[in-house]
């Protein structure tokens, strides 16, 4: 029997969030925090080209939307000498930036993936750009996103072995 | 243990294994057969209105053909009880209507239903059969067990009675009955003595073959007492040789006249019977054959058991044979008597033909009223009366198949006493299939769902709707008016799972179609989820994919509900950004909502607090353990503390990724097969976490406001931000989705209390 890698298909999630880029941000962050009660709230956001059905734009997580609304108001960024932070600025820049396109708010050139990348590709990926989430697209269209926590787990998978498993507590 | 058909090998051998170790058994069990086989044949003969000569003509060339170019190495193709009704119940009455023998008319009909057979199975068509269910079968041949009862009652009572339609119940019963004062005495109790000895027979020795007996016995009983002669006038009975006398010669290869210059209109006319006559020849052939497969671990192969079939009854019209299939007794009694061939069938035959060359004086003489006995326990056994309540019990569609058929066989010609059957099953099925069932999911307060019946749960802003079963055009009438009940005045967002929805059709995307169309005009959203490729395929080439929306489309995953959850999310996403909507323009409320937040009302109290003076094993293994027991996707470092409890540093998930691949180098890895990259990783095992830990954590105080929090978390990289008392002991974690989440609030984004992880 042939052996089989792990690679990004055999992690990937199939069904996730997705938006167009044209809707505004706050129904983007409403997206990204309401689940029923009991569950958790979905990690990231697919934002799609509203010009072309399916494509993808990008992704937002709760991280990387404020990364890029302070890589944009330069203005606002704390001045750790006096130890001040703008609070203010701070809010009124982000509610002033509800209305505005999700796909402003997109960081560009995140990574992606293709199915077939295996999980070596995948560890670089994520630690070099300190990633939470990996897209997997193909042809432009995002088939499918593969988390941190499961290329984490099957790393881990691949690292314990029964008899590595559990802690030894301190004498 | 599974055995494959032993093939007749020209090789030598082959020839030789086959002398050797199968040929005794395969001909003291073609001999056991044919002792059953021989009274059975002659008696269905007569079933078919012919004389009995003809069913032991079927039970030797028809026999050996099926099974040399069959499959089963135990099922013996003949006459059988109900395809020799069907066969009477079709020629009756044609020698009168075309002026044509009726056995060259049966000649042409086994011709034209071995053809519909054999074709059926060089064309690997005899799937076909498998839509018959067993309903139908169960119940025509009940139906044709009584027709033949009834129609042997004549013999039995040795009277003579003509009716045209020998399938027609009412009209046989009739004229028996008005008949009935001519009852022969001698003929009455010879079938009665025949019958009651293969009814005692078995009870007192089973391996006795009943049948034999109970005819020899009555015929040589009838024989000395001389009820055969003229001499006893009107209460003489009948016996074979009144019907035609057997010749004890195998001269029976005749070319069928019919066959070879066929008359278009008797063609037309046999047409239909031929189809329902090659159908059942098959259904029988078919069960048969599997049910003594199960038990002799055979793997059939049914095609070939298709063509055998049919190469049997084509050849047999030229060999004076009528209609045969396989035969359930004397396929169960090759099985018993230990057959290891199909040879075994064959030498059935050639036992059967010796019988024909050398005892064909002695069979003329057997009474018509013995076999008849016969017949009327065989069409006793035939309604399957454990089957038939069974069948009541169960269900009604079952019920309606079966007594449908039944009642079809006593009252329509049973050429469409078997078709009725097919289409009353056909209309139960799709009546069946023809339902979407449609339940609603509740969320649970922990987690996963309840389900409840459609349109009694609470109202609610958004309503989740299970859809199951099939889509196409029968299930979808109406079906967009019956989920507008479940809609009331709150709804703002309708969730349709459709992961159990199959044979998805133009029709249901029409349907949808008008139902979204309807909730638009509503002003109420359509999210769709638990989307299978298949269904995926159907709503992009209709273009409701394009309508719906990417966004409010949500594709099938493995794991259950995940898609669903999703899809809720986005619908409670919808609720709470009209709503706020709503809020904002009534204006006024906003401001007065506007809360203060801080790391202390955004923060969870969770942590875990790793001691710095362990391995790496032991933080991948406690890292794995929790992310494993843990929903959330976002992955939650471990902050170490030391022996005071103060935060001393943070290790995260990509701290630990990039210690175990820190020896493996990506360029050179591709050759690795994971289990190497496995067995790499744990050579850095031993490491120190203090070692690898990020140490320049700093906590952040309770009273920190968002905009430090997403201040630190983007400079840092944090995915959580520790938040520590005055002495550095964390006291909570805060995560961006936190911080979002305190801002939703903030700026009316969300409405109602949202649970903190």
């Amino acid at each position: 029997m042939a052996e089989t890698s792990i690679t990004a298909e055999s992690i990937m999630e199939a069904s996730f969030l997705k938006i167009p880029g044209d809707r505004p941000l706050r129904e983007a962050v409403s997206m990204l925090i309401h689940l029923p009660q009991g569950a958790e709230a979905p990690l990231m956001l697919v934002v799609l080209d509203p010009d072309q059905d399916g494509n993808y734009l990008g992704y937002l997580t709760a991280r990387l939307l404020f990364k890029s609304l302070l890589d944009q108001w330069s203005p606002f960024l704390p001045d750790r000498k006096d130890g001040s932070i703008s609070e203010k600025v701070f809010l009124e820049n982000f509610e002033g930036r509800l209305d505005s396109p999700v796909s402003d708010a997109l960081t560009p050139n995140l990574p992606s993936v293709r199915r077939d990348v295996r999980i070596l590709n995948m560890i670089q990926l994520v630690v070099s750009s300190k990633l939470e989430v990996l897209p997997v697209i193909e042809d432009g269209v995002i088939c499918g996103v593969v988390t941190l926590k499961s290329i984490y787990l099957a790393a881990a998978g691949l690292a314990l072995t029964s008899e590595t498993q559990g802690i030894r507590l301190p004498e | 243990m599974l055995q494959r058909p032993k093939l007749l090998k020209p090789a030598i051998t082959g020839i030789a294994s086959y002398l050797r170790q199968d040929l005794r058994a395969d001909t003291l069990c073609g001999l056991t057969v044919a002792v059953m086989g021989v009274p059975q044949a002659m008696a269905y003969a007569l079933i078919a209105g012919l004389p009995p000569v003809y069913g032991l003509y079927t039970a030797i060339v028809t026999c050996s053909v099926a099974a040399i170019f069959g499959s089963s190495n135990h099922l013996v193709t003949g006459p059988t009880n109900a395809l020799c009704m069907v066969i009477l119940s079709l020629t009756a009455t044609l020698p009168q209507k075309y002026g044509l023998d009726l056995l060259e008319i049966i000649f042409l009909l086994t011709f034209m239903s071995g053809f519909i057979q054999f074709l059926l199975g060089l064309f690997r068509l005899g799937g076909i059969v498998r839509y018959v269910s067993n309903s139908v079968v169960i119940g025509f041949t009940a139906g044709a067990g009584i027709l033949i009862a009834v129609n042997q009652l004549k013999n039995i009572l040795g009277i003579d009675i003509s009716t045209a339609h020998a399938e027609r119940l009412y009209e046989v019963l009739m004229a028996t009955v008005w008949k009935l004062p001519e009852t022969n005495p001698f003929a009455l109790l010879v079938g009665v003595l025949t019958a009651s000895a293969v009814v005692l027979i078995p009870r007192m020795n089973a391996k006795l073959p009943a049948a034999l007996i109970a005819v020899v016995g009555t015929s040589v009983l009838s024989f000395l007492l001389g009820w055969h002669e003229p001499s006893m006038e009107h209460f003489r009975i009948g016996i074979v040789r009144d019907i035609e006398p057997i010749r004890g010669t195998l001269g029976i290869f005749h070319l069928p006249e019919l066959v070879l210059h066929a008359r278009f209109e008797l063609v037309r006319e046999l047409g239909t019977g031929a189809v329902a006559l090659a159908i059942l020849g098959l259904i029988e052939a078919a069960s048969i054959s599997r049910a003594v497969a199960a038990s002799s671990g055979q793997r059939l192969d049914f095609t070939r058991e298709f063509v055998g079939q049919g190469a049997g009854n084509l050849v047999g019209s030229f060999f004076s044979c009528f209609c045969g299939s396989g035969s359930f007794t004397r396929t169960a009694l090759c099985y018993k008597s230990g057959g290891h061939t199909r040879m075994a069938a064959v030498f059935s035959a050639v036992w059967t033909a010796l019988t024909l060359l050398f005892l064909a004086p002695l069979a003329n003489f057997i009474p018509k009223a013995s076999l008849a006995g016969i017949l009327v326990i065989i069409a006793y056994s035939m309604i399957d009366k454990h089957r038939l309540g069974l069948t009541w019990r169960s269900g009604k569609n079952s019920r309606i198949v079966l007594f449908g058929t039944l009642v079809s066989t006593l009252i329509l010609p049973l050429e469409y006493a078997i078709f009725a059957g097919i289409f009353l099953s056909i209309v139960i099925l799709l009546k069946v299939t023809g339902q979407t069932d449609l339940t609603q999911l509740v969320p649970r307060h922990d987690s996963g769902f309840d389900e409840v019946p459609f349109n009694r749960a609470a109202p609610s802003p958004v309503v989740t709707v299970n859809m199951e079963g099939d889509l196409y055009f029968a299930a979808v009438e109406d079906l967009d008016y019956e989920l507008l009940r479940c809609l009331t005045s709150e709804t703002y967002v309708v969730v349709l799972r459709m992961k159990r929805l199959r044979a998805v059709g133009s029709t249901a995307m029409a349907m949808l179609e008008h139902f979204w169309t309807i909730l638009r005009e509503r002003h109420v959203t359509l999210i769709v989820s638990g989307i299978e490729e298949e269904m995926e395929e159907v709503m992009t080439g209709s273009g409701l994919r394009k309508q719906i929306g990417e966004q409010n489309i949500f594709f099938a995953d493995n794991k259950l509900f995940q898609s669903t959850e999703l899809a809720l999310a986005r619908a409670w996403s919808i609720v709470e950004t009209e709503r706020a909507q709503a809020v904002a323009l009534s204006g006024g409320e906003r401001s007065a909502q506007r809360q203060e937040f801080s790391a202390a009302t955004v923060m969870s109290r969770r942590s875990i607090r790793f001691g710095n003076q362990h391995q790496l094993r032991e933080a991948v293994w406690l890292l794995s353990e929790m992310l494993r027991r843990t929903r959330d996707p976002i992955t939650q470092p471990l902050f170490l503390q030391d022996r005071e409890g103060k935060l001393a540093g943070e290790l995260t998930t990509w701290h630990v990724l990039e210690e175990l691949t820190r020896d493996i180098e990506l360029s050179s890895s591709g050759d690795l097969r994971d289990l190497d990259i496995g067995v790499r990783m744990r050579s850095n095992f031993t490491q120190s976490i203090e070692v690898i830990a990020r140490s320049d954590v700093v906590g952040l105080k309770p009273d920190a406001s968002l905009a430090e929090l997403v201040a630190t978390t983007v400079e840092n990289d944090f995915t959580i931000v520790p938040i520590c008392d005055p002495e550095s002991r964390i006291m909570g974690l805060v995560s961006a989705r936190d911080v979002l989440r305190g801002l939703a609030k903030m700026f009316n984004l969300v409405t109602r209390n949202e649970p903190h992880g």
